[in-house]
C-alpha cells in the first residue's frame, strides 16, 4: 500500500512537489519560530548566566537585567561585603544608551564593570584589548557587524566620547547589544559618582545563594536579591513573555496553512482518482485499506515537506543573524523531533476529509462506463 | 442446478422514490455453474450492469438474494462483502481499470497482498498467472505502455490471482478490436472450461456469442434464457 501511495504521488510530480514545498514552508516557519524562541532564550539570559557571580543585588522593584532601573549607593556594597559568607563584591552599572557614530545612531547597553576582577565583563573578547580603561569600550560583535563599528571608532553621546578598543562575543541580548567599560570611568562619565546599578556578590564555596539572599534582604527590605539563575530567568521572561504569544500565533497559523495545503492537494488527488478507488473497492479492498492509502500519501507528502523545510531552516539559520541581528536562531534536535511529530500530525489531520471522500466512493462506479 | 456457484434468487431492484419507482430488475433469478460461460445481453438500459453489480456484491438489491459459493452475500456487511469480492470474485472491466501508477506485476501483487499473500509467494503466484496468460515478457511494464489487448489480459490475470470461484466481466471486448476481443474471449472460455471457474459476462457484442455456453436476455427488468445460436441474428452491436 505504501508503494502504491508513493507511486500515486510520484505520478503527479509537479503537484507532489508543490504540496511538499507548501508543507516545507510551514515546517520552515514553525522550525524558525521555535529556533528563534530558543535562540532568544539562550542569548537573552545567557549573559547573566556567564557572569561569575552567585547573587545579584538591586533596588527593590528591579525586575531584570534589560530594564535595569536600579540605583544603589556605595554603602550597599559595603553592607554586602560585611555579611557572612561573602567572598567578594563587585559593582556593575547597566544603562541603555544611544550613541552617535559618524552621524549614525548606535544603541547599546553600556555596562560598567570591575575590570580588575572581570566580574560582569565580556564573556569572551575576540579582538583587540581585553581590559578597557578610561573612555575605552569593548563592544559586542553583533553590534560591530550590524552598525559597522570597528576598533578605533569613536562613539559619542553628549560630552561623552568612547573609543572602541575591543570586540567581544556573548553580549547580544537580542533587543540590544552590550558595550563594556571600566565601572569607575562609567560612573564619572555618567555623572553618578559612588552609584551602581547592581552589586554582584560571590559567596563562599558551598553557600546557598538563595539562603544568603533571603537573610540579606530581610535586613535590607529596600533591596532585592536574585540568584544568578533567578535573574537570568527573570530577564528571559521579560523579553520572551512579550514575544511568545506572537510566536505561538505564527506557529499556529503555519500549522493551519500546512494542513490546508496538504488537505487540498490530497483531496484533489483523491477526487481525481475516485474511479480508481472505486475499482479498488470493487476488487476487494475495504474502506480501511483506502484510508490507509490516503493517510500514507498524506504522511509521505508531510515527511518530504518536513525534510525540505528542515533543510531550508538549517541553511538559513547559518547566516540569518548576519542579516538581522535580532534573529537569533537555535534549532535543537529535540525541536526538530517535535516539528516532525507536528508535521505528521498535520498530514494525518489533512487526510481526514479526503479519507471521508474515499469512504463515500461507490464501488459500483466501475460499471458506469 | 447442482453445481451452481452463483445464484440470484428473485432479485428485484428499484431506483427512484416510492411515488416514481423505476424497476431495473423484476424478480430475476439466475444460476451459473462451474465451467460455464453465461452472457447477459439486452438493450441499453435493460439493467445488465445493475444485475452484474448485484451479482458481484457491489449493490444490495431491493429484494431477493444473491449467493456466491454457498454464501448469501446480500446479508453481509461491507467488510465481509469486500472479503468475498477479494477471494470469491474476479472482476474484468470494459476499461481494464488497472492501477496506472503500478507496473503489471505490482497490480497483481497488490491484490495478492490484500488477500494475505506477500513476498516470494505473491511473486511466484503472479508469475504463474502471467505466464498462463502469455504476459511473462510484460510483467515489469507500466500498464500505460501496454496495448489494449495486453491490458485486458493483465486485468484477467488480476481477476484470477486470488483463485476466485466466479469471474464477472463487463463488456470485456468493447474496447478491443476483433482479433484482441477474440483472444480475450478465448481466454475467458479457457478460464471457465479448463480452470473450472464460472464466468458471468455482460456484452453488447454479438461476436462473443460463439464463446457462450448460455445466453440470457434481459429486457425491461425481466430475464429469459436464449440459445446462443438464436441470439446471433438479433443481438447486433449497439455501441
Amino acid at each position: 500500500m505504501t508503494l502504491l501511495a508513493l507511486r500515486n504521488l510520484v505520478s503527479e510530480k509537479t503537484r507532489f512537489a508543490f504540496s511538499a514545498a507548501g508543507i516545507g514552508f510551514a515546517v520552515f516557519l514553525i522550525t524558525m519560530m521555535l529556533g528563534l524562541y530558543q535562540g532568544w532564550n539562550t542569548k537573552v539570559g545567557g549573559f547573566v548566566e556567564t557572569v561569575d557571580a552567585d547573587a545579584w543585588v538591586a533596588r527593590k522593584g528591579t525586575t531584570d537585567f534589560i530594564n535595569a532601573a536600579s540605583i544603589l549607593p556605595d554603602d550597599v556594597g559595603s553592607d554586602i561585603a560585611a555579611t557572612n559568607g561573602v567572598t567578594s563584591v563587585h559593582p556593575l552599572i547597566v544603562r541603555l544608551m544611544s550613541f552617535e557614530k559618524d552621524g549614525k545612531k548606535v544603541d547599546l547597553h553600556l555596562i560598567g564593570y570591575d575590570v580588575a576582577s572581570g566580574v560582569g565583563g565580556p564573556a569572551k573578547v575576540t579582538k583587540g584589548a581585553k581590559e578597557p580603561s578610561g573612555n575605552q569600550i569593548i563592544i559586542d560583535e553583533t553590534l560591530s557587524r550590524t552598525d559597522g563599528v570597528k576598533i578605533g571608532d569613536e562613539l559619542k553621546a553628549g560630552d561623552m566620547t568612547l573609543e572602541v578598543v575591543g570586540i567581544a562575543s556573548g553580549a547580544n541580548f537580542a533587543i540590544s547589544q552590550g558595550g563594556f567599560m571600566d565601572v569607575d570611568s562609567a560612573r564619572e562619565m555618567l555623572k553618578m559618582p559612588g552609584l551602581s546599578t547592581f552589586y554582584l556578590s560571590r559567596l563562599d564555596e558551598g553557600a546557598d545563594a538563595r539562603t544568603w539572599g533571603d537573610a540579606f534582604s530581610a535586613e535590607h527590605p529596600d533591596l532585592a536579591v536574585f540568584t544568578s539563575g533567578e535573574f537570568a530567568s527573570a530577564t528571559r521572561h521579560r523579553i520572551l513573555d512579550n514575544i511568545v504569544p506572537i510566536l505561538f500565533l505564527i506557529v499556529g497559523l503555519a500549522f493551519v496553512v500546512g494542513i490546508a495545503v496538504t488537505s487540498l492537494t490530497i483531496y484533489t488527488a483523491t477526487v481525481e482518482r475516485a474511479r480508481e478507488f472505486g475499482v479498488m473497492k470493487a476488487i476487494g479492498f475495504d474502506n480501511t485499506d483506502l484510508y490507509k492509502l490516503v493517510i500514507s500519501q498524506s504522511l509521505i507528502t508531510g515527511f518530504l515537506g518536513f525534510v525540505w523545510g528542515a533543510l531550508l531552516t538549517y541553511a538559513l539559520s547559518q547566516f540569518v543573524d548576519l542579516l538581522v541581528p535580532q534573529f537569533l536562531v537555535n534549532v535543537r534536535l529535540v525541536d526538530l523531533a517535535f516539528v516532525l511529530g507536528a508535521t505528521l500530525l498535520m498530514a494525518a489531520l489533512a487526510s481526514i476529509v479526503p479519507a471521508r471522500r474515499v469512504g463515500a466512493v461507490d464501488p459500483a462506479v466501475v460499471f458506469r462506463g | 442446478m447442482a453445481n451452481a456457484v452463483l445464484e440470484m434468487i428473485d432479485v428485484t431492484q428499484v431506483f427512484g422514490d416510492k411515488a416514481n419507482p423505476t424497476y431495473a430488475l423484476r424478480s430475476v433469478s439466475l444460476q451459473v455453474e462451474q465451467r460455464e460461460v453465461v452472457i447477459i445481453m439486452g438493450p441499453s438500459g435493460a439493467g445488465k450492469s445493475t444485475m452484474l453489480s448485484i451479482a458481484g456484491g457491489l449493490l444490495r438489491p431491493t429484494a431477493g438474494r444473491g449467493v456466491i459459493d454457498g454464501t448469501e452475500i446480500t446479508r453481509l456487511g461491507d467488510r465481509a462483502l469486500a472479503a468475498v469480492r477479494l477471494r470469491g470474485i474476479g472482476f474484468v472491466f470494459q476499461d481494464f481499470n488497472l492501477l496506472e501508477s503500478l507496473n503489471v506485476i505490482q497490480n497483481l501483487e497488490l491484490v495478492l497482498a490484500r488477500a494475505g499473500v506477500r513476498g516470494r509467494a505473491a511473486t511466484a503466484r503472479a508469475h504463474e498467472i502471467l505466464r498462463i496468460l502469455g504476459l511473462e515478457q510484460r510483467m515489469d511494464y507500466r500498464v500505460g505502455l501496454l496495448s489494449g489487448g495486453e491490458r485486458q489480459r493483465v486485468a484477467i490475470a488480476r481477476a484470477l490471482c486470488n483463485n476466485p470461484t466466479v469471474i464477472m466481466a463487463d463488456e470485456p471486448t468493447a474496447s478491443l478490436d476483433g482479433k484482441r476481443g477474440a483472444e480475450v474471449m478465448t481466454m475467458l472460455r479457457m478460464i471457465a472450461h479448463d480452470m473450472g471457474k464460472a464466468v458471468l459476462m455482460v456484452s453488447h457484442d454479438h461476436r462473443v456469442l460463439a464463446y457462450a455456453d448460455r445466453v440470457v436476455w434481459l429486457q425491461d427488468g425481466l430475464l429469459e434464457n436464449r440459445e446462443p445460436e438464436s441470439m446471433a441474428t438479433i443481438a447486433a452491436p449497439q455501441h
